[in-house]
């Protein structure tokens, strides 16, 4: 752990300094699990509310985290947890299966006034919801965020072998969906 | 290649069939770099500004208390399913009695096929029609909401054989 990430995190966990350390923690972190969130449950209400669940849960089980992991990590398992648990959960309630809640999903984005992309990126979308949970996350967190296979080794509990074959089989997957559908 | 062979042995090894799907991955990433980098998604204007206050002031909102979950509930469950299964197997064989005649006459093939379609197919939404909305919650909540720092907690607080652990 950083120094600074350190001093962060005895804030956090001493009452008396809990609060204005936790105003610190969104404002550093609030924009990049926005986007992580986002790429996920794609609507922005939705994001907002997995978002502000995600900063809830972190503000209540901070005094559990543990020096072993980084705090970053920590949070971005969190915000993945909470992600899943909201497709899952709305999946339940519409009594259809979680895949067919991301297609729903993402037939609603064209019409969406917070998704502003060109045909070729909501292509990219649908292409993306087609790969199975894990193959999404990775996909997204390698493509999109940059984030490096040891990181995404340690927020997805995964071995970086296996997260290097998971994102070759997206990429083969995304780039046949886009060749299949492309138009004119 | 064979005639390729270096002179010395350098004792490096590239993993199984990784020259076969060399061209493979690399004309898929090439493919790929001709997709936009950005996603498309925009936010409200002024969305972040105020993020903070918002979520401190739902983080004072909350309830404190953190809510126990019975550790027999897991338990429970499991017996619901099975005795929801073992109910779903008596009425099969109440209202399908099986049909009188030669058995050896349905190839093994059909047998399988219909063990893989059928029972295979008592899955986790066949479960959530038996079970209550609350039983469902809890099942929600085991599985989603314990970090594995409250397990261990958990673990480490309540057992006497810490070995366990090594599981």
């Amino acid at each position: 752990m950083l120094i600074e990430e350190q001093s962060l995190v005895s804030a956090l966990q001493s009452p008396s300094q809990k609060e204005e350390a936790f105003r610190v923690l969104v404002s550093q972190y609030k924009e990049r699990l926005y986007w992580h969130i986002r790429k996920m449950v794609l609507d922005h209400d939705d994001t907002d509310d997995v978002l502000q669940n995600t900063f809830i849960k972190i503000f209540r089980s901070i005094d559990n985290f543990k020096a072993e992991s980084k705090l970053y990590t920590w949070m971005y398992r969190i915000a993945t947890n909470e992600s899943i648990t909201f497709i899952n959960k709305r999946a339940k309630r519409a009594q259809i299966s979680s895949e067919e809640v991301q297609q729903d999903m993402i037939s609603k984005l064209e019409s969406d006034v917070y998704f502003e992309g060109s045909e070729i990126q909501l292509q990219l979308q649908r292409a993306i919801a087609t790969l199975p949970q894990k193959q999404q996350l990775i996909f997204n967190m390698k493509y999109f965020e940059d984030h490096t296979y040891e990181e995404l080794s340690e927020i997805l509990d995964t071995s970086v072998g296996g997260l290097k074959s998971s994102y070759h089989i997206a990429v083969k997957k995304i780039t046949a969906y886009i060749k299949e559908n492309e138009t004119g | 290649m064979e005639d390729n062979k270096e002179k010395y042995e350098h004792g490096f090894k590239a993993p199984e069939g990784y020259f076969d799907k060399f061209e493979d991955n690399l004309f898929n990433l090439l493919e790929l770099e001709d997709l936009p980098k950005e996603s498309g998604f925009k936010v409200p204007e002024g969305y972040f500004d105020g993020l903070e206050n918002t979520i401190l002031q739902k983080v004072k909102e909350e309830p404190k208390e953190t809510k126990v979950i019975p550790l027999f509930r897991r338990r429970v469950v499991w017996y619901s399913a099975s005795v929801a299964a073992a109910v779903a197997l008596l009425f099969t064989f109440i209202y399908n009695p099986p049909v009188e005649g030669d058995e050896e006459d349905i190839p093994l093939a059909e047998i399988e096929a219909y063990i893989d379609q059928d029972i295979a197919s008592f899955d986790s939404y066949d479960l959530a029609q038996v079970l209550t909305d609350e039983e469902l919650e809890g099942l929600e909540i085991e599985n989603n909401y314990l970090l594995d720092e409250d397990l261990e907690d958990y673990i480490l607080d309540n057992l006497d054989d810490p070995t366990i652990l090594i599981e």
